[in-house]
């Protein structure tokens, strides 16, 4: 062979090598465990026995697939491949919209912004609003809106305000500024963030309870206004209507008062003016949790789904011991976990379930130093797994199982190198994507 | 057809080795050179592939790969104009080797200039952790990355185009790699025979094609477009057949 053959030959062979220790260099840690998870444990994990739990490291270009179970912490590394992503899913916003039904007064004010602009202020003393109740639906190509009359009125009276900016050449008296808020009469009034019905209100928007009062049976969606004792007129859980004419609106109509699309009620909330409404939930076999807090604290109501029907109450007044979080809630086909997480981490969590025809607490209220993310309970045991961690900063994910005792029978960290992005900058920060608990059969 | 084809596959490649070399040892050398001008003046943590991206190293290889295609172009019509290629298609046999050996030897080039990419990336990487542990060392913060180079790769969709890890990606890039080479064949032959209506109008066709799919995959990593993907695939197998076939007819 001529020797310029054989330097091409070997020019070749130097690129694929080259090449391939590229690849070798990229992968040979990823092989090596570099990226691999850890347990920290505390207790036996025999007590994990007949549960598992799975979930998702992920950045949207690599993913760590992991499941921990009594044999320990499994998982799989991949790059994930185009177009793989998940499709959007079914999902709802509840919220609300006040119209002022007697305005007592109506104050004006301006504060001057930069370039010849003012912040300029309506404030309206009001009293008997109604309220509307709205929700939307989204999905894939899809975006629907619902609006009803709640027949819900408020007999006390609040301050509603809103503000924007505009432009006057000397600073505006009162007159102009109303002049100004006439000419966008679409604009609503809004209560101030400082307002106690912000408070009584539960809607999604800055309430006390982080809470959801929309609930998917099926493809059949069910809601209930959401509202605090001191509001007047019938609570009813609904089922919405799929009909043609809540079909076309667009987002402009969201200011509106006008009805869109129709619900029927399928049940009357027991008491319900006795009772703060706080949120409605349902289980995988199709029935809805009302949760609501009455005279004697927080307590669950079951509704079936089809018809209606009243079938009984579970009072857990421990588990609204907290000053303010968000609630979760992990249905099952016979029952759920469920709690609230405060901005401190910690996780009031019980569970309910339907045995011999009657829904019960089946586990005393625990508090989980975690916010949870996923729970489930088996056979006495209460499993559940969460973070700790204040958003944007490095979170921890934790896993602990609960028996009779105050203390947990079983507890662990599960270490992960995510929290090696955060010193760097944040639009690929490994995040998990998925934590959710399988459980195998029991013989509950 | 064995030895004849090495023989004349030994003459487009083997013959221009040196000049060939040019090209991936400057995409070797010069990355680094590039992304290290960016990275001295990082004083605070930032991540591999952003630096990469900001860095004047692609536009490198831009211009790396543009020459490459148009080297490749000029020879083959140089061929024609010094009339080298008319010795060979008296040769006996069938004249489609000289058509594949002249393609071999550009996918050979191309090869080459890949490898002198990805070394340069690998060598831009180790420039990188060098500047980060300095930082680190200053700072006091930790900047431990596990597989950092892995993520980099990964987290990015310029490098997932250089450096392709799923089987869509991988044929995806070698679709938009191999479009340079049949480009330049299929136009180098065209033009020599001076069909230039039938060459202008389909290299604009492919350039355009290839354009579009580059885009797709540099906004949209998380999906490949197959439409564009598909008719670029057939319009590269009409070049292929067309260039083909003038060479056999000896159509110049």
């Amino acid at each position: 062979m001529k020797k310029r053959n054989i330097a091409a030959f070997c020019s070749i062979a130097a690129a694929l090598l080259a090449a391939g220790g590229i690849y070798a260099a990229a992968w040979s840690p990823v092989l090596a465990g570099a990226l691999d998870f850890a347990l920290r444990e505390e207790g036996d994990r025999a007590a994990l026995a007949g549960f598992t739990l799975t979930g998702r490291l992920a950045d949207g270009a690599e993913e760590t697939c992991f499941s921990v179970d009594e044999t320990g912490v499994r998982q799989q590394i991949a790059v994930v491949p185009p177009g793989e992503e998940e499709p959007l899913s079914l999902s709802y916003i509840a919220g609300f919209s006040l119209r002022p039904g007697n305005i007592l007064a109506q104050h004006y004010s301006a504060e001057p912004e930069e370039g010849g602009y003012y912040n300029i202020t309506c404030r309206a003393e009001v009293t008997d609003i109604r309220l509307l109740w709205q929700l939307s639906v989204w999905q894939p190509g899809d975006q629907r809106w619902f609006r009803m009359d709640t027949g819900l009125t408020n007999p006390k009276t609040y301050t509603l305000y809103d503000s924007f900016s505009a432009n006057f050449e000397e600073p505006p008296t009162e007159t102009e500024i109303a002049r100004e808020f006439a000419a966008f009469p679409e604009r609503n009034l809004r209560l101030g963030s400082d307002n106690p019905i912000q408070q009584t209100i539960f809607d999604n928007y800055g309430s006390r309870w982080s809470m959801s009062s929309t609930a998917q049976v099926g493809e059949t969606v069910y809601f209930t206004p959401a509202v605090s004792r001191e509001w007047e007129g019938p609570r009813r859980i609904y089922r919405l209507d799929r009909t043609a004419d809540w079909e076309g609106y667009s987002l402009a109509d969201i200011r509106s008062e006008q009805n869109i699309g129709s619900a029927s009620p399928i049940a009357e909330i027991e008491d319900g003016g006795q009772l703060d409404i706080l949120g409605l939930y349902a289980t995988l076999d199709g029935t809805l949790v009302l949760c609501v807090n009455g005279a004697d604290g927080f307590a669950f109501r079951f509704y079936r789904a089809e018809d209606g029907a009243y079938e009984g109450s579970v009072p857990v007044p421990e588990l609204l011991g907290l000053s303010g979080g968000s609630f979760c809630f992990f249905p099952d086909e016979n029952g759920f976990c469920a709690g609230f997480s405060d901005g401190e981490g910690v996780t009031l969590l019980t569970a309910v379930r339907k045995t011999g025809g009657q829904w019960q607490a089946v586990h005393p209220v625990r508090a989980l130093p975690f916010r949870v993310r996923d729970a489930v309970w088996r056979d006495g045991q209460l499993a559940a797994a969460g973070t700790t961690g204040s958003p944007g900063a490095p979170q921890r994910y934790r896993l602990a199982v609960y028996g009779a005792g105050e203390e947990p029978l079983y507890r662990a960290e599960i270490e992960t190198p995510a929290g090696q992005d955060y010193p760097y900058s944040v639009q690929y920060n490994r995040e998990m994507a998925e934590l959710a608990f399988e459980r195998s059969e029991s013989d509950d | 057809m064995k030895s004849k084809f090495l023989a004349l596959f030994s003459r487009e490649f083997s013959g221009r080795l040196w000049q060939v070399w040019v090209f991936p040892l400057a995409a070797a050398l010069f990355q680094p050179l590039l992304y290290w001008l960016a990275v001295r003046e990082m004083y605070e943590s930032a991540r591999f592939e952003e630096l990469y991206a900001s860095s004047a190293a692609p536009i490198l290889l831009a211009v790396l790969f543009a020459a490459l295609t148009g080297w490749m172009v000029w020879l083959t019509v140089r061929d024609f104009s010094n009339g080298s290629i008319c010795t060979l298609l008296t040769l006996p046999g069938s004249r489609g080797r000289i058509w594949l050996s002249k393609l071999s030897a550009f996918c050979a080039a191309l090869l080459l200039l890949w490898a002198g990419v990805l070394t340069g990336i690998g060598l831009c990487y180790l420039v990188f952790s060098g500047r980060c542990a300095e930082i680190a060392r200053v700072t006091g913060q930790d900047f431990r990355l596990d597989a950092g180079l892995w993520l980099g790769l990964t987290r990015s969709s310029l490098f997932r185009i250089l450096c392709p890890m799923t089987l869509p990606e991988i044929c995806s890039s070698l679709l938009l790699f191999l479009t340079l080479p049949l480009l330049a064949a299929w136009a180098g032959w065209t033009f020599a025979g001076r069909h230039f209506a039938r060459g202008g109008l389909l290299s604009i066709a492919v350039v355009g094609l290839w354009v579009l799919l580059l885009r797709e995959r540099l906004l949209y990593p998380d999906e490949i477009p197959l439409q564009y993907a598909v008719v670029l695939l057939g319009t590269l197998a009409v070049a292929a057949i067309d260039s083909l076939q003038t060479v056999r007819r000896a159509d110049f």
